[in-house]
């Protein structure tokens, strides 16, 4: 009996040592692997490449680059790019400093990454993603603003839209389509699609819209980077014929807004600075990333259409808005 | 004429010049999407701000269109402005902003503001007898109202408003250093600051400037008339050369962290010379100094309450002008003067407001903003010292020497004088595109007694590319202490019982975007001028009143990436009701031409072209004509030539063409105020950041 207990006993503290043990293993694997996920150590160099741009330009990757270094604890190697710079250079400078990540910002230095021989995890910011280079597996943070901030606002503002019609060119923006199609139902908006393949099309499409759409429930929706919106014929025809009509317009395009848009987001550069380190700390741990539009607040309003709309605007409201177009005289 | 085709030639030359602009790389173009355009870039970097839809007739230039056209001096830029005219007057050749007609030889009737604070003169109602212009490189834009602003600004927005906004640290690219250099002898230099300092978002801009000043010559003035009276041997410098040397340092600062902003300003203008001559005779030898200081502390909480946004600011101005003149030349009047007539006049005042504002919104549909503040005007020092005196007659008779009478018989008299004002307005959209805006300002003055001053604007958003605006407004000028306190001068005494002038003006305006890169304005204007001040005969009464109309219209086109072409027309008819007669000096008619042509990223092209025509003389005055003219300037710039470096090269007057300003009636200076001809200058700038 006593033998039994014993073996009980021995029993007991050999599971509570086991237990101790796993538990103490478990803590031990938690923190060495929450070390080896954290992946982006002191030690860790990203290299963001940029091209040398012209004012106002410049602002841009001097605003991602802050915001990179604001979210992540890696050492920001920077190196700006001419017209004139030399792949071998180039290819020295990655030996040299061997970083973890390279971050390629600007449409033209995607060219550059398969001139180069490098270890380094590549990912993409500042630039425009078609659907096939989004299927491609790139990674990267898109200068096309995530549509959730726009819808959220629209249904702030006027919560009697029920419908967002969008015309886009599914071999550019079709991928942004899927993403926007999940935030307007989280926004209690439904997406309508209008898949188009030219200017053409797209014309017709915003006609038809205008003629059968209720204005009171339907809002449209223009994006940035499309190649069937023609800016120079279109979109002045859209806008007076939403004026006439009363109807509702949001856009991806801020400058859209002055031109009589409600509604349109602003890039907010140090923001997808901040979602590339993120994204850096997610390569580095080998999770996926894919393409992330760029996360942005900073909301531009026209007043004017505002109140065609027969919208009111609180002054808490406005006070929230990066830019209220035009200008509140305070004379 | 032929300089007027030449710059449409110019213009249309840009035009076909233009094909589609090509970015310069991928990213340019691909960064210009995110924002729409590269304007937008500005607007949401806070670099350039978006115009306000004021309920008045305004417009505004921005430091880029000011660079562009290549402008040395404030006065460049304002001549663009439609329905404004710079003219000069003898004395300094002080400008005279002649708006709509309206204009005298002080020019008290325009209001100019730095920073929405007033930097008016009290002694004589201008921007000061010794201004000696402004430079441009720390302005961020200037907005220029045309008619009425009383209802808001209080006294002096009577035929216009000038308000000129400094940099602030978001506008200066860390740190730029710049240097000009060209004809008459000119240099300028400047440095300029822009970052954060412990905290604070701070500029700094410092400018200097030197010059000889253009000599163009005068064939006879005021003392060849007088030695047309004696038998002695003539003395007057005419014919002769205007002088317009000066020297001039313009220091500001400007520091802002969250709800404070304060800001100084010093301007100090040295040797200024005397032009044609206060007396309208030439002087070679006088000149006045001026000291301006300026400062003011700002708080703003547009979180104050719910509904309450509420703004405090005290300002302070001090001015200070020094004159050292020889009003008629050495061996004057029969040789009564063996040094000539000479006067030294100086004028020491302070100005102290207390300004406190709230916009409310806690009611639907309506912006209310009421006001109230104080503002006290300390003329504290008047100085003079004289060789004369003027007997009744008048008769300028010698006193022997050089005399202090600043104690026994001074021009003017230390005074004082107390403002209080309370304002409110309401902007009330009372239906879709409908905004009813109306305003009422009371002004107390301890001298002179109350002003009440209203403004109605109906603003109807008419359709998506056309706004239309019906005004009227009430607004006064003040009178000046020379014009209430000057004493021991029989041709010119002051009067304490005066009355503001008051003016009251109806507009009706149209804004239309023809498409997104053509944008049209039209306005349409009447006005009737009660109780002008005038010395008349020789104390100053109100006497006069006179009424005008015309229309001022603009337009402004972006032919492509590569071109923009900005136009306007103004004209004017205004009559003297005392004479029966068209005022005077102003032109009735104007027209302005700019073309900006970008060659690549780096070389740009700009040419501007002023015409005014049909000025009339005063009535009595029997002289000829004014003579028009047309004025061409080009610019030529190469932006980012080198990291960090610009470069320009300018041509003002082009065409040496011959410009002149009128001089005062009857015409002691028979053929007018001669202005600059053709001067050439270089500028290099460099930014560090």
């Amino acid at each position: 009996m006593l033998l039994a207990i014993k073996e009980d006993k021995v029993r007991k503290n050999c599971l509570q040592a086991l237990f101790y043990a796993f538990l103490f293993s478990s803590l031990f694997c938690t923190i060495t692997c929450a070390e080896g996920a954290a992946g982006v150590t002191a030690d860790t160099k990203i290299a963001v490449f940029y091209p040398d741009v012209r004012k106002p330009y410049n602002l841009f990757f001097d605003n991602i680059i802050e915001g990179i270094k604001n979210k992540t604890r890696a050492q920001v190697l920077t190196k700006s790019f001419t017209k004139t710079e030399k792949t071998v250079d180039t290819q020295n400078w990655l030996i040299n400093n061997n970083p973890a990540v390279l971050i390629l910002l600007g449409g033209s230095l995607k060219s550059v990454v398969s001139e180069l021989k490098t270890p380094a995890k590549i990912l993409y910011g500042a630039t425009f993603f078609s659907d096939g280079e989004v299927k491609q597996k790139m990674n990267g943070v898109s200068i096309t603003p995530d549509p959730i901030t726009l819808f959220n606002e629209l249904h702030k503002l006027n919560p009697r839209i029920k419908f967002i019609h969008v015309v886009f060119h599914p071999e550019t923006n079709g991928w942004l389509i899927a993403k926007a199609r999940q935030a307007a139902t989280k926004s209690r908006i439904k997406l309508v699609e209008h898949p188009v393949a030219n200017t053409q099309q797209a014309a017709t499409m915003y006609r038809t819209i205008a003629k059968t759409e209720k204005t009171t429930v339907n809002a449209l929706w223009l994006l940035q980077h499309e190649p069937t919106l023609d800016e120079k014929s279109l979109v002045p025809k859209i806008l007076a014929d939403a004026w006439q009509n009363s109807q509702t317009v949001i856009s991806s395009n801020p400058a859209h807004v002055r031109r009589g848009a409600l509604l349109s987001i602003l890039p907010d550069n140090v923001r997808l600075g901040e979602e590339l380190a993120k994204a850096t700390d997610k390569l580095v741990k080998l999770q996926s990333v894919g393409i992330k539009p760029m996360p942005s607040e900073l909301l531009v309003i026209n007043t004017r259409t505002a109140k065609h709309l027969e919208l009111i605007i609180s002054p808490t409201q406005e006070s929230k808005f990066a830019l209220v177009y035009p200008r509140k005289t305070n004379k | 004429m032929k300089h007027f085709v030449t710059a449409c030639l110019l213009t249309a030359c840009f035009a076909f010049l233009s094909p589609v602009y090509a970015y310069d790389n991928d990213d340019d173009f691909s960064l210009a999407e995110a924002y729409g355009d590269e304007e937008f870039i500005y607007i949401a970097t806070g670099r350039k701000q978006t115009v306000s839809e004021a309920p008045a007739v305004a417009s505004i230039i921005s430091a880029k269109s000011i660079r562009q056209m290549g402008a040395r001096d404030i006065d460049e830029v304002l001549e663009s402005i439609p329905g404004l005219h710079v003219s000069y007057s003898a004395g300094g050749y002080n400008p005279i902003y002649q708006i709509r007609g309206i204009t005298s030889d002080v020019n008290p009737q325009v209001l100019m503001l730095i920073n929405g604070i007033p930097i008016t003169n009290v002694f004589a109602g201008d921007r000061s007898q010794a201004w000696g212009g402004m430079p441009v490189e720390n302005i961020s834009r200037i907005e220029v109202i045309r008619g009425p602003g009383s209802a808001i600004y209080g006294a002096d927005a009577y035929a216009g408003t000038i308000n000129i906004i400094t940099k602030n640290a978001t506008e200066i690219d860390g740190l730029e250093l710049g240097a000009s250099a060209g004809s008459f002898n000119e240099y300028r230099a400047w440095l300029q600051y822009g970052g954060e300092f412990a905290g604070w978002q701070t500029a700094f801009s410092a400018q200097l400037a030197d010059t000889n000043g253009q000599k163009e010559k005068i064939n006879a003035d005021a003392q060849t008339f007088y030695d047309g009276l004696f038998i002695n041997p003539r003395v007057s410098l005419a014919p002769g050369s205007v002088n317009t040397g000066k020297q001039s340092l313009d220091v500001r600062g400007d520091i802002e962290k969250g709800r404070w902003h304060i800001r100084a300003g010093y301007q100090s203008r040295k040797d200024v010379e005397t032009a044609a001559g206060l007396f309208s005779a030439l002087d070679n030898k006088g000149t006045a100094d001026a000291d301006r200081y300026n400062a003011d502390i700002t708080y703003q909480n547009t979180d104050f309450s719910e509904n309450w946004d509420i703004k405090a600011q005290y300002s302070f101005f001090n001015s200070i002008t020094r004159s050292n003149l020889t009003l008629l030349p050495a061996g004057t009047l029969g040789g009564a003067f063996p040094d000539g007539v000479i006067g030294e006049p100086d004028v020491y005042e302070r100005h102290n407001r207390i300004d406190l504002s709230a916009f409310y919104t806690g009611l639907t549909n309506h912006d209310v903003r009421v006001g109230a503040g104080f503002h006290h005007q300390d003329q504290y020092k008047i100085e003079e010292k004289r060789n004369f005196y003027i007997a009744p007659g008048p008769m300028i008779l010698p006193l022997g020497s050089l005399v202090d009478v600043s104690d026994t018989t001074p021009f003017n008299q230390e005074k004082t004088r107390k403002i209080y004002y309370a304002f409110v307005q309401d902007a009330w959209d009372f239906a879709p595109d409908w905004t009813l805006t109306a305003g009422l300002r009371y002004d107390h003055y301890s001298d002179f007694g109350s002003t009440l001053n209203p403004r109605l604007a109906l603003v109807w958003q008419t359709s998506y590319r056309l706004t239309s605006k019906l005004l009227y407004g009430r607004s006064f000028r003040a009178p000046s202490f020379a014009e209430q306190f000057n004493i021991n001068n029989p041709v010119a005494l002051g009067n304490p019982n005066l009355d503001p002038e008051v003016i009251d003006t109806y507009e009706l305006a149209f804004d239309y975007a023809a498409s997104d890169d053509l944008k049209l304005s039209l306005n349409l204007f009447h006005y009737t001028m009660e109780d002008i001040i005038r010395f008349n005969p020789t104390t100053a009464n109100n006497t006069g009143s006179q009424s005008g109309h015309g229309l001022e219209m603009e337009v402004n086109w972006q032919a492509s990436n590569r071109l923009n072409v900005y136009a306007n027309y103004a004209y004017q008819s205004s009559e003297d009701k005392e004479t029966d007669s068209n005022a005077a000096d102003a032109p009735e008619q104007q027209a302005y031409l700019r073309a900006n042509y970008a060659i690549d990223h780096t070389w740009s092209i700009n040419t501007q072209l002023n015409h005014v025509r049909d000025r009339n003389r005063a009535f009595g005055d029997t002289r000829g004509d004014i003579d028009n003219y047309t004025v061409v300037d080009l610019t030529l710039r190469a932006k980012e030539f080198a990291p960090g470096f610009e470069f320009a090269l300018s041509a003002k007057n082009l065409f040496d063409e011959t410009v002149r300003e009128p001089s005062l009636a009857p015409g002691l200076i028979p053929d007018d105020l001669p202005q600059a001809g053709r001067g050439l200058f270089v500028e290099l700038r460099k930014t560090i950041n």
